[in-house]
């Protein structure tokens, strides 16, 4: 922070942003509102006693700088450079080779913040907050969740392929993920992604996903292979109808806000008339330069056999060089 | 309270429902009969009923639908205000219906799929307000509601399958006694944390697996949420039991949620739901 003169602005800032997470937890679509008109009226609502300090004070001046970008219309998430490509009936890859300063932009500002949802430490404070009353000894727990401060790098870099999405391939996610922890085994735990997709004749389908986040020069990377690997998740959403329904019967536990029920509605329902047309995407984030072999394997797994009213695209977005482990940061 | 014709209707009415052809609706009703009259009397029924391949997809599409319809009322369910009756009968009529053609489904082996089905399933029949039938499905499939064997099984699966067992008592109903001794298989548990917990925890890597730490959070809301429930059924209503329970359930739900097990997270809604009912069904 640079000079007490912003302080107001930071000040309208923090308190801004954490009204723009719940309005972008409603919004169906956050580029066709005017974000604009609504930071006019909540600026209005601002407790004055609200205070920010500290470094905190320019993230939050550069969230809102970057929301009002939003705003206009020009989101600082550039499509990329498509660098390699490949596909095999309806199962296709890309290798997005990211525009970097566009890129590292929405990382860095209100992508990160917003997409990402509650920091690991609230939630975990939320969860244990009433667990005294239990009659259980806390002790084991608490230590082990102890170490856990801030945000990790894996779910910067999910945040970032969420967004990929929601831009470039017409994704609409009803509500920002929250600090998901994922089990070593895939087992009945949900899909990282779920959400609805509007396709080329402008009908929105239901849409599930995996994003696996991998640094270092290795490739292809362990993270698309193995038994909780990409291509493996995807198989599983691919071939299993009951994991499916059971996705599908959980998001309609979501749809309780009215402005994206229409997209719920409509997506569910051409699901119910054919279980098999859904569209899978599987989205690995890199901080390596771009190669083909990184999903080759992966592609060729799920050419095979697949039905044909399903359709799968894999993804691999290419960060600036070691740029993961500081993405938490 | 028992549903009314009218709920029925409004529940064709549902989108969900008016989403899949009428024939199949009807179809799924037929497969349903046949298979329950199958139960019954056994391969000797007396019908020109066959079955054809495409019927379990019938099955579990029409399924799908309802539990969709029933879902989307969860919280009517867990509602006490007299502003959530319509939808609450409507949501109870869905959890009939789905209750009708989820019994009638084949049961997942695998242990926790299985008990995972036999909450639903019992779930269902409660807030559906199936009771009888229930109590019959319990005799019926004694093998699937078995409780698993604990020896040796990891922390939080012993967890699981001790509350499945209080659990079962209760939906069983089969005897006060049942009841009664859910509370010391809680206690019970809470004597066996210190040895099993440390144990899982130890061997859970802190960066990969945070999800089985909150799995056991749930489930230590669930347990206490469960004494609760028996508390309250074999004692009447000690100040303050109720809202505990909502208190518990929600808490779990939290923490079943940021394990991201979205079977977990909704057995926990449907459990809730079904605790109210049958605290509102109680004589």
């Amino acid at each position: 922070m640079k000079t007490c003169q912003r302080t107001p602005r930071v000040v309208l800032a923090t308190a801004q942003l954490f009204s723009l997470r719940e309005f972008l937890r409603r919004a169906p679509d956050p580029r066709q509102r005017s974000l604009k008109r609504y930071l006019l009226r909540a600026l209005l609502t601002i407790p004055p006693a609200t205070r920010v300090a500290g470094s905190n004070a320019e993230f939050f001046l550069g969230a809102l700088r970057d929301t009002i970008e939003i705003a206009k219309g020009s989101m600082r998430l550039h499509s990329g450079k498509t660098v390699y490509g490949s596909s095999d009936g309806d199962c296709s890859a890309s290798d997005v080779s990211s525009a970097r300063s566009g890129l590292d932009r929405a990382i860095s500002g209100v992508a990160a913040s917003i997409l990402c949802g509650d920091s690991a430490r609230a939630v975990v404070d939320r969860v244990m907050s009433g667990l005294r009353e239990t009659d259980v000894d806390r002790s084991g727990t608490q230590a082990f969740f102890g170490w856990i401060t801030g945000r990790e790098a894996r779910r910067v870099g999910e945040a970032t392929g969420r967004l990929y999405l929601t831009v470039h391939r017409v994704c609409l996610f009803p509500w920002p993920a929250e600090w998901d922890p994922r089990r070593s085994n895939g087992g009945s735990a949900g899909p990282d992604l779920e959400s609805f997709h509007r396709d080329g004749s402008g009908a929105y389908c239901v849409a599930f996903g995996e994003f696996k986040t991998s640094s270092g020069p290795v490739g292809p990377p362990t993270v698309v292979r193995g038994l909780d690997g990409l291509a493996q998740q995807l198989r599983q959403l691919r071939n299993s109808k009951d994991y499916r329904y059971a996705q599908v019967r959980y998001l309609a536990r979501r749809p309780d806000v009215a402005d994206w029920f229409e997209q719920f509605e409509s997506a569910c329902e051409r699901y119910v008339r054919d279980d098999l047309d859904v569209r899978l995407f599987g989205c690995l984030i890199r901080d390596v330069e771009p190669s083909e072999s990184d999903l080759r394997r992966a592609v060729v797994k799920l050419a095979s056999g697949h039905p044909e009213a399903t359709e799968i695209e894999l993804l691999a977005i290419y960060l600036p060089g070691n740029r993961i482990p500081r993405l938490g940061s | 309270m028992s549903l009314s014709s009218e709920a029925f209707d409004r529940l064709s009415e549902h989108w969900a429902v008016k989403a899949v052809p009428q024939g199949d609706l009807q179809r799924s009703d037929e497969i349903a009969n046949y298979r329950m009259a199958r139960r019954a009397v056994g391969e000797q029924v007396d019908s020109h009923f066959e079955e054809s391949d495409d019927d379990s997809d019938v099955l579990g599409r029409v399924s799908l639908v309802y539990q969709v319809a029933a879902t989307e009322g969860l919280d009517a369910l867990a509602s006490e205000s007299s502003s959530d009756a319509s939808k609450r009968e409507l949501t109870m009529a869905a959890c009939h219906r789905a209750f009708g053609l989820l019994r009638v489904k084949p049961c997942p082996e695998p242990t926790r799929e299985r008990l995972m089905h036999v909450f639903e399933v019992s779930a269902l029949a409660c807030c559906g307000e199936r009771w009888s039938e229930l109590r019959g499905w319990y005799r019926e499939n004694e093998q699937i509601v078995q409780v698993p064997e604990v020896d040796g099984v990891p922390w939080d699966r012993r967890l699981l399958y001790r509350i499945f067992d209080c659990w079962v008592r209760m939906f069983r109903k089969d005897s006060p006694r049942d009841l009664a001794a859910i509370q010391q298989v809680i206690a019970d548990l809470r004597a066996d944390q210190k040895e099993h917990e440390s144990k899982l925890l130890e061997t859970t890597e802190r960066d990969r697996d945070q999800a089985v730490a909150f799995r056991v959070v749930a489930l230590y809301y669930w347990a206490k949420a469960t004494e609760l429930m028996s508390v309250y059924l074999t004692q009447g209503d000690p100040p303050g039991t109720l809202r505990n329970l909502d208190k518990h359930f929600g808490q779990g739900v939290a923490a079943a949620e940021a394990s991201r097990d979205t079977q977990f997270e909704m057995v926990l809604r449907w459990l809730h739901a079904a605790a109210k009912a049958i605290v509102r069904n109680l004589p």
